[in-house]
């Protein structure tokens, strides 16, 4: 009881400057897990075998761009130049069709949000995507749809995708990393949303109906296709769809020095955001217990036992990151979701809804809580013994 | 009877990587019960590191403090905590207050780690030690909006409010204008001469040492000379 009204005391004097920490600390520990779930080796391993398969794959990006009236890009003129047969070939409908075949080399992947929400609702992968996917698919099989991890339980049930019943026939580990070479997302953000893996053509017109051309296109990826065929398909792009279309092979891809440097500086800035916070709180609770040594000292001098001290010291510093783990717990236990809604005069209302508690969002914010608990242990024990070593010098340290 | 001695105390400090600076080296003192008695010496000369082995605050490299005969340096850290709470007061050149709590809060500090002393007691003993001390009137007040010599009456009242026997006191009187040095020397000696305290003063100054029962002189380290004040 003494130590705890001491305790309180400290906190109580600190009020101004623990509010100030508390806000603060509440948005650092909030975008703590993803900065350092991103920088963990097991992230990055699976990032680097995830290029290194795509590479071996012999994986080309179909990319495009959209060309303003009277405008060519610099580029466009020179790879148009490098194409054998630039303007000739099958209709783009024929191609994606044999393309998008059991046989065929090309395959895509989408996210679909849900309009209201915006929150992830589908992922697609298709075609020869579907072998680039972080799970293994029955080749057997027209769809096979997966649900997120925090949805396990809808495995066996049917759900509806486009109109169309369909049984959820597996599970999308949370640790799983979405890829494609130029955006990449870690399951674990795409909680909620059903993964759609679709092998053939004719699964993909029976969804998507007379938008499938434009569906497909987006993300587009062509897997061992030789230069005729990727020539064929981009003028066909070009052609039908009036957009720029070009071939970017994964070895250009990540062989180009803009890509390379991109990735090192987002390593960097994670790295370094870590590195920030965790210093910035490391500093803030020593600045905060040295404050205070002097009061310590006395009362050490009459009497305070070391253990006594020390878990002053250490309830103080866990007193400090209260409010910042209070709101991230609040935030876990008491998820919300905003939902927006249109009525019929041209209004719209934004409202918040209360969601479902996420197991995996509250394993995370309990390693959050451990992390910052290591932390403030550290930082204690080792102001702890500093100050040990100061008040067995004397008082006046001579 | 509370008769604190030293037998062969020293104690080193390493300043630096290849330096280390002998602050005590062998000193053998005894203080008997209901006396002052003034360590005076130049700065650096081991004054505060002697004090702080008698009081248990500082551990010796050698030697051995005893209190009536029995050894006392050596106990572990718990005992010896409850044995400083129980056994000596501290009163220091900076008055060692909490600013941020009253004159009151500040007086029952020692009584909140000592075991004997009952919690319906804290109010009547802090009352007992300020009325002695004439600050009865100020328990409430912060010790930031106290004069220097009424900061460390409070002190002095913190010091003696467990009834502890003993009180060491480093340059006391360091930070106060020549009126309350004397009225701090004057409440010293009151609290040996009239409450039978052993008081043991650290000081500088050689005219308050003049007041003391004894005077102990150190010289690097060493006591090199003790005598009685009027000497």
């Amino acid at each position: 009881m003494k130590l705890l009204r001491q305790v309180m005391k400290d906190l109580r004097r600190e009020l101004a400057w623990l509010l100030l920490y508390g806000v603060l600390a509440s948005m650092v520990f909030d975008t703590l897990p993803g900065l350092i779930g991103s920088l963990s080796s097991g992230s990055l391993r699976q990032l680097q075998s995830m290029e290194e398969d795509m590479r071996r794959a012999n994986l080309s990006m179909i990319r495009t761009k959209s060309i303003r009236i009277g405008t060519v890009p610099d580029e466009a003129r020179i790879r148009f130049a490098e194409l054998p047969e630039p303007y000739r070939g099958r209709p783009l409908r024929r191609i994606i069709e044999e393309g998008f075949s059991r046989e065929g080399r090309l395959g895509c992947w989408a996210i679909e949000y849900e309009r209201e929400t915006n929150e992830p609702k589908y992922v697609y992968f298709v075609g020869k995507y579907v072998d680039l996917a972080p799970i293994e698919v029955p080749t057997d099989c027209d769809y096979y749809i997966c649900a997120s991890e925090d949805d396990a339980d809808l495995v066996g049930k049917t759900v509806t995708v486009f109109g169309e019943e369909l049984p959820v026939s597996g599970v999308v580990p949370g640790d799983a990393m979405i890829y494609h070479p130029i955006s990449r997302y870690s399951a674990e953000n795409l909680k909620g949303a059903l993964f759609v893996f679709i092998r053939d053509y004719e699964s993909v017109r029976r969804l998507f109906w007379y938008s499938h051309i434009t569906f497909v296109n987006d993300n587009l990826i062509a897997v061992g296709a030789d230069k005729a065929e990727l020539a064929e398909l981009v003028s066909a792009i070009s052609r039908e769809t009036g957009k720029y279309a070009y071939v970017q092979t994964m070895e250009e891809y990540l062989g180009g020095s803009t890509q390379r440097m991109r990735q090192y500086t987002d390593l960097l800035f994670r790295f370094g955001a870590v590195f920030a916070l965790i210093t910035a709180m490391v500093l803030n609770i020593s600045r905060a217990i040295r404050r205070w040594e002097g009061e310590y000292s006395i009362h050490r001098l009459f009497g305070a036992p070391e253990p006594f001290v020390f878990a002053r010291m250490l309830l103080f510093g866990f007193g400090y990151n209260l409010i910042a783990i209070g709101f991230i717990w609040y935030k876990t236990l008491f998820p919300s979701e905003w939902t927006m809604t249109y009525y019929s005069d041209g209004t719209t209302a934004i409202e918040k809804a209360r969601g479902a508690i996420s197991p995996a969002a509250a394993v995370k914010t309990a390693e959050t809580t451990g992390l910052i608990a290591a932390v403030v242990l550290a930082v204690c024990i080792f102001e702890f013994l500093r100050f040990k070593k100061k008040f067995a010098k004397g008082m006046r340290g001579e | 009877m509370k008769t604190i001695a030293a037998r062969g105390l020293s104690k080193s400090y390493k300043i630096s990587k290849d330096s280390v600076v002998n602050a005590v080296s062998g000193a053998d003192l005894e203080i008997s019960e209901g006396g002052i008695t003034a360590i005076v010496g130049p700065s650096g000369s081991g004054k505060s590191t002697l004090l702080n082995m008698l009081g248990l605050i500082v551990r010796p490299d050698s030697g051995e403090v005893l209190l009536d005969g029995e050894r006392i340096d050596s106990m572990r850290e718990g005992k010896r905590c409850r044995f400083r709470n129980a056994n000596f007061g501290y009163v220091m050149q900076d008055f060692a207050l909490i600013d941020g709590e009253s004159v009151y809060s500040n007086i029952r500090l020692p009584m909140l780690y000592n075991k004997k002393i009952r919690f319906t007691e804290y109010r009547r003993r802090v009352h007992e030690a300020a009325e002695s001390l004439g600050i009865a009137d100020k328990l409430r007040r912060k010790p930031s909006r106290l004069s220097g010599g009424e900061r460390q009456r409070v002190a002095i009242a913190r010091a003696i409010v467990c009834d502890q026997p003993i009180i060491l006191a480093d340059e006391p009187t360091g930070s106060l204008d020549a009126e309350n040095r004397d009225i701090v020397m004057d409440i010293l000696l009151d609290l040996c001469k009239n409450k039978g305290r052993t008081v043991v003063i650290v000081t500088h100054d050689l005219s308050l040492a003049a007041r003391c029962d004894r005077i102990i002189r150190m010289k690097d380290g060493r006591i090199a000379e003790e005598n009685n004040g009027e000497e």
